[in-house]
């Protein structure tokens, strides 16, 4: 990796954790949370760069920064106060190393770094307070130190400034939570310390990505522990391992970290000749004569579904972008055009793996042949739990097919077993309708599922909703850093998002279908709401907002995951099984398990 | 979880007053002039304290936040109001 300037702020990071280090650094993927965004408050304060300090050379940089801080130096320079340099970047050619130091105390040829942290330093143990006033002195307790962390970032500091020909004697880190500065000598100690750091951040970087921390207390509270998966991660490598009949004495649930649920507003746009548009930071949506619709605060914007003619101004999306909120551009049947995305941190290594891995045929099987075996798994529960009469066969004529697609050995013959349940499934499908919505459920019988253009109510609500679904998940690949193209079970087509289908097949018996058995009994959508055309049956206006309703809870609902026993919301899930699957793509879990309810 | 705070402000300066009543829309629905009531996640509300931060002048200006907690329906309800309703916001989806 030669020409490469690692940062000292990503070599204190593998400190903390390699993976973090690997991700952040290497891979260039970050999340934000609200323990960083409050570093970043912290940082802007002290960032503001001030004058260049005077180099030691001698050969000064641009005449102006020259004139300003030799008038600094002259109403200094009766005083002692050493000058304070602040948002200092150094680098190093030889370490390949580089820094940008908060602040630097800079007094003729003596520097001293200081580093500001938004948290807490160090303590072992409790502060203990004198419990009575007899007791002359409370037990003597360690003081508040600087973690390791920031040790190594003082010390690569320390070196760089040393090596731009200062003498540094000691170091500060700044703790903001408790407006505490820490001396910290410098000495060979944190300094052998630091390189030793670096050395190690270096070998990491050129090899694979470091498997997760096990059972660490600091995955909790890191921000990317939604990307990272260490327990999920961890739990499948061990299961694996046990199963193989090698040890592995760590058997785990994983901990819930899954942030709590934290969505807000899922926004659909259907009314043709509807603009929207940002004013400041706040989302506006006007009508065609320019009255405003809504105004929605963008920090409650979850997601944007754009359908039909509807504007979306340049301006928005770019703010849009800017916040990481997907949107969505389908035709006014739902079918998906387009999507924008932001350019947000995407990882080159997970698309690379799922190059290669997928050009397997053995390995691509491995992935059709768990999302098939787990969407007839499903089909079969969704029979069974609403279907009134289930002739006794086809629960076990499913299970048949289950068996026989875990057996597959060629892609054709897992698709073979795929079209035969899928065609036992849709055959009791109407079966699932109640009493009151006969004359729908006796128009899906008579079509059976037909896509192009659906003939009925049943078929028109199943297009849309896989429609959605298909949006959905390929946010969710994106999100994981997929490229959503190129799948395995379903071949590649020009505009067809594979993986995202792939990703998909679990997740339709359990959302879209539900959603359409559910819509029509619970007389949420009926036949009103549904307009014959030449071009097959279509929702309506109130059909389509019906619809919508009954689809954000279903994403909404909450489901207990069969291995990790913890409860995501369905839109969640789909993250998480989006993340499984580049996990399995490079290798960091051996196999891959989709969700299946009972 | 997102938590529900009312947040109100008193700015000596029109030109900083714009400035927050715009940032303030970004991140919640305006009860009254300077009064916001807003539903927002842990990571947004440091953001809406950083951006405030930037626009105040601290000596002069004073932001308040009052938590009312993770409940959002008890959060509304805790406001009782003479004259006109606030605005009524859903969550979930909405069609437009």
């Amino acid at each position: 990796m030669d020409g490469t300037y690692w940062p000292c702020r990503g070599v204190a990071e593998h400190a903390y954790c390699p993976r973090l280090f690997y991700y952040m650094t290497v891979e260039g993927v970050f999340l934000p949370s609200a323990d960083t965004e409050l570093g970043a408050g912290v940082h802007t304060r002290v960032d503001q760069p001030s004058e260049a300090p005077p180099t030691l050379e001698g050969n000064g940089r641009s005449g102006r920064s020259k004139k300003k801080v030799e008038k600094l130096e002259e109403s200094d320079s009766d005083s002692d106060r050493p000058l304070s340099v602040r948002s200092l970047a150094l680098t190093s050619d030889q370490l390949g190393l580089t820094a940008k130091l908060d602040l630097a105390e800079i007094n003729g040829t003596t520097a001293i770094p200081v580093e500001y942290r938004k948290g807490r330093p160090k303590r072992c143990g409790e502060v203990s307070e004198p419990v009575d006033e007899m007791m002359e002195q409370g037990r003597l307790l360690p003081g508040p130190e600087p973690w390791p962390t920031d040790r190594v970032q003082i010390g690569l500091q320390a070196i760089l400034l040393e090596e731009a020909g200062y003498t540094v004697p000691e170091a500060y880190c700044y703790y903001a939570a408790e407006r505490l500065k820490l001396r910290i000598p410098v000495d060979d100690s944190l300094k052998c310390e630091a390189l030793a750091e670096l050395e190690a951040a270096k070998r990491t970087a050129a090899g694979e990505r470091p498997p997760p921390l096990v059972n660490d207390p600091k995955c909790p509270r890191c921000s990317l522990q939604p990307i990272c998966l260490p327990d999920e991660i961890n739990q499948q490598r061990f299961t694996t391992l046990a199963a193989n009949g090698e040890p592995a004495d760590e058997q785990l649930t994983p901990r819930k970290l899954w942030p709590p649920r934290d969505e807000g507003i899922h926004v659909v746009i259907q009314k043709e000749g509807v603009r929207v548009g940002v004013r400041g930071q706040s989302v506006r949506i006007t009508d065609k004569d320019g009255g405003i619709v809504r105004d929605l605060p963008l920090a409650n914007v979850e997601s944007l579904a754009v359908l039909g003619g509807v504007q979306v101004s340049t301006q928005a999306l770019a703010v849009f972008a800017d916040h990481e909120v997907p949107v969505a551009y389908l035709t006014a049947a739902g079918r998906l055009v387009a999507m924008m995305d932001p350019m947000g941190p995407t990882s080159a290594a997970v698309r690379a793996a799922q190059v290669r891995v997928l050009d397997r045929p053995e390995k691509a099987l491995e992935l059709a042949r768990a999302v098939t075996v787990a969407k007839i798994a499903n089909q079969r529960t969704l029979l069974m739990r609403n279907h009134a009469a289930l002739p006794s066969r086809v629960a076990a004529d499913l299970q048949d097919s289950i068996a026989a697609a875990e057996r597959a050995t060629t892609m054709n013959e897992l698709r073979g077993h795929e079209g035969n349940a899928a065609a036992i499934y849709f055959r009791h499908f109407a079966g699932m309708f109640k009493e009151g919505v006969k004359e729908i459920a006796v128009r899906f019988e008579s079509s059976g599922r037909q896509r192009r253009p659906p003939p009925d109510p049943v078929n028109a609500v199943l297009s849309f909703a896989y429609s959605m679904l298909t949006n959905e998940c390929t946010a969710a690949a994106r999100l994981a850093s997929l490229e959503p193209a190129l799948g395995a079970l379903h071949a590649t087509r020009p505009g067809r998002p594979a993986l995202a289908l792939d990703l998909m097949e679990p997740f339709r018996p359990l959302i879209a279908d539900s959603i359409a058995v559910s819509a029509f009994n619970r007389g949420e959508l009926t036949e009103g709401h549904f307009l014959d055309t030449a071009a097959g049956c279509a929702l309506t206006d109130a059909g389509r907002k019906g619809f919508f309703s009954a689809y954000g809870r279903r994403m909404d609902t909450e489901v207990t995951h069969p291995v990790f026993e913890y409860r995501l919301s369905y839109r969640r899930m789909l993250m998480l099984h989006a993340r499984l699957i580049a996990a399995w793509l490079l290798g960091e879990v051996p196999s891959l398990a989709f969700l299946t309810t009972k | 979880m997102r938590r529900c705070y009312l947040v109100c402000y008193d700015v000596r300066n029109d030109k900083r007053l714009r400035r927050i009543h715009k940032l303030m829309k970004a991140y919640g629905e305006p009860w009254q002039y300077s009064v916001f009531y807003c539903t927002l996640k842990a990571i947004d509300r440091v953001r809406l304290e950083n951006a405030a931060r930037e626009i105040l002048n601290l000596k002069e200006d004073q932001l308040l936040i009052v938590d009312l907690g993770s409940n959002e329906e008890a959060a509304r309800e805790a406001a009782t109001t003479l004259g006109p309703a606030p605005p009524q916001q859903e969550g979930g989806v909405v069609v437009i």
